[in-house]
């Protein structure tokens, strides 16, 4: 695209009073990039090749788009692996309670109807019960005892110990 | 918002945000965090992004306030010598090619105008936002904006010519 000179210093005149719109700018831009340009424009180009070089700059040292990418896609992972789970919670949450249901169901409502294990007299004669339950309360009364005595051995270890920390 | 889309219509500002972000702080990493703040920032409003007109002039804004915080943190520990943010840096030797070289001038004078008229600058000639949508980043009416554009864009004018006046009375 050629310019007349006459174009151009007007362009620049609105340039410099703010008051050039973005398809002008960018016609000056163009304009300056060129190599050559009259003597008394040149001390004008160094800012608008400036502006073309500036606008193309970007961090060398290091790569600022695919570390924000890859920070996205691990959000968006830790997202989907979230859900995955409340669904899993939700899924065994439910099994759990109809496996509960079950065992309610089967111990007592089922079991209702199966007299074999509910409580039953098993001694037509009362004496003959009580016979029978002080027996086997007094074997449980020996064999409690017998327990018992082993402990005795413990006091003389606490005579001894208080004899010691008596000494000392 | 899912995260395709994100990329496809949010991430791209990336680089335009760093850019802004180095030209106020002239501090690249610092640059670089400001950035990945602004995007964590979309990524939580992401269900509402679609409410914004303009998404890039929303997390130009965001990057904006950041940066400013940033400078302003950086004024308070300006007593105290080892504060990090005090550290400017060094143009890179990758930065150093032969076209960089041509408009290192261009860049010093733009880098030293007054922090508001540097953020225009870089929004405007740099980046191609209109004046609408400069009006809605800066918080600041039309009129002003071309105001200052003016002086900046004069100021790195006067100061080229001075250069290059100098140069040829050198030589």
């Amino acid at each position: 695209m050629i310019m007349n000179l006459n174009e151009i210093e007007a362009l620049l005149k609105r340039f410099y009073d703010g008051e050039s719109s973005l398809e002008e700018e960018q016609r000056l831009r163009d304009y300056f990039n060129q190599e050559i340009v009259p003597d008394h424009l040149s001390s004008h180009q160094e800012q608008f090749r400036y502006y073309n070089f500036a606008r193309e700059e970007k961090n060398p040292q290091s790569d600022l788009e695919s570390d924000l990418i890859k920070k996205i896609n691990l959000e968006n992972i830790g997202k989907t692996y979230g859900k995955r789970h409340r669904a899993f919670y939700f899924v065994t949450g439910i099994a759990a309670s109809i496996l509960i249901f079950i065992g309610i169901y089967f111990q007592f409502i089922a079991d209702h109807n199966n007299t074999a294990y509910s409580m039953e007299d098993t001694y037509e004669d009362p004496e003959a019960a009580y016979a029978e339950a002080k027996k086997t309360l007094l074997i449980v009364s020996e064999k409690f005892n017998a327990g018992v005595n082993d402990f005795n051995k413990f006091s003389s270890f606490n005579q001894y110990k208080e004899l010691i920390t008596r000494k000392n | 918002m899912k995260s395709e889309e994100f990329i496809e219509k949010v991430l791209p500002v990336n680089r335009k945000l760093y850019r802004f972000a180095y030209r106020l702080l002239a501090n690249r990493e610092e640059a670089e965090d400001i950035v990945q703040e602004t995007f964590m920032r979309l990524w939580n409003k992401r269900k509402n992004l679609h409410e914004y007109r303009n998404i890039d002039a929303f997390a130009m804004i965001i990057t904006k306030n950041l940066c400013i915080d940033s400078l302003k943190s950086r004024n308070r520990n300006v007593m105290d010598v080892d504060s990090p943010f005090n550290t400017k840096d060094e143009v890179s030797p990758y930065e150093k090619t032969e076209l960089a070289d041509s408009v290192m001038n261009a860049r010093q004078i733009i880098d030293h105008l007054p922090d508001q008229q540097k953020m225009i600058i870089q929004l405007r000639d740099i980046e191609g936002y209109s004046f609408e949508e400069i009006a809605e980043i800066m918080d600041l009416n039309i009129n002003t904006i071309r105001v200052n554009l003016s002086r900046a864009r004069k100021k790195v004018r006067d100061s080229l010519t001075k250069k290059y006046d100098y140069e040829l009375k050198r030589n």
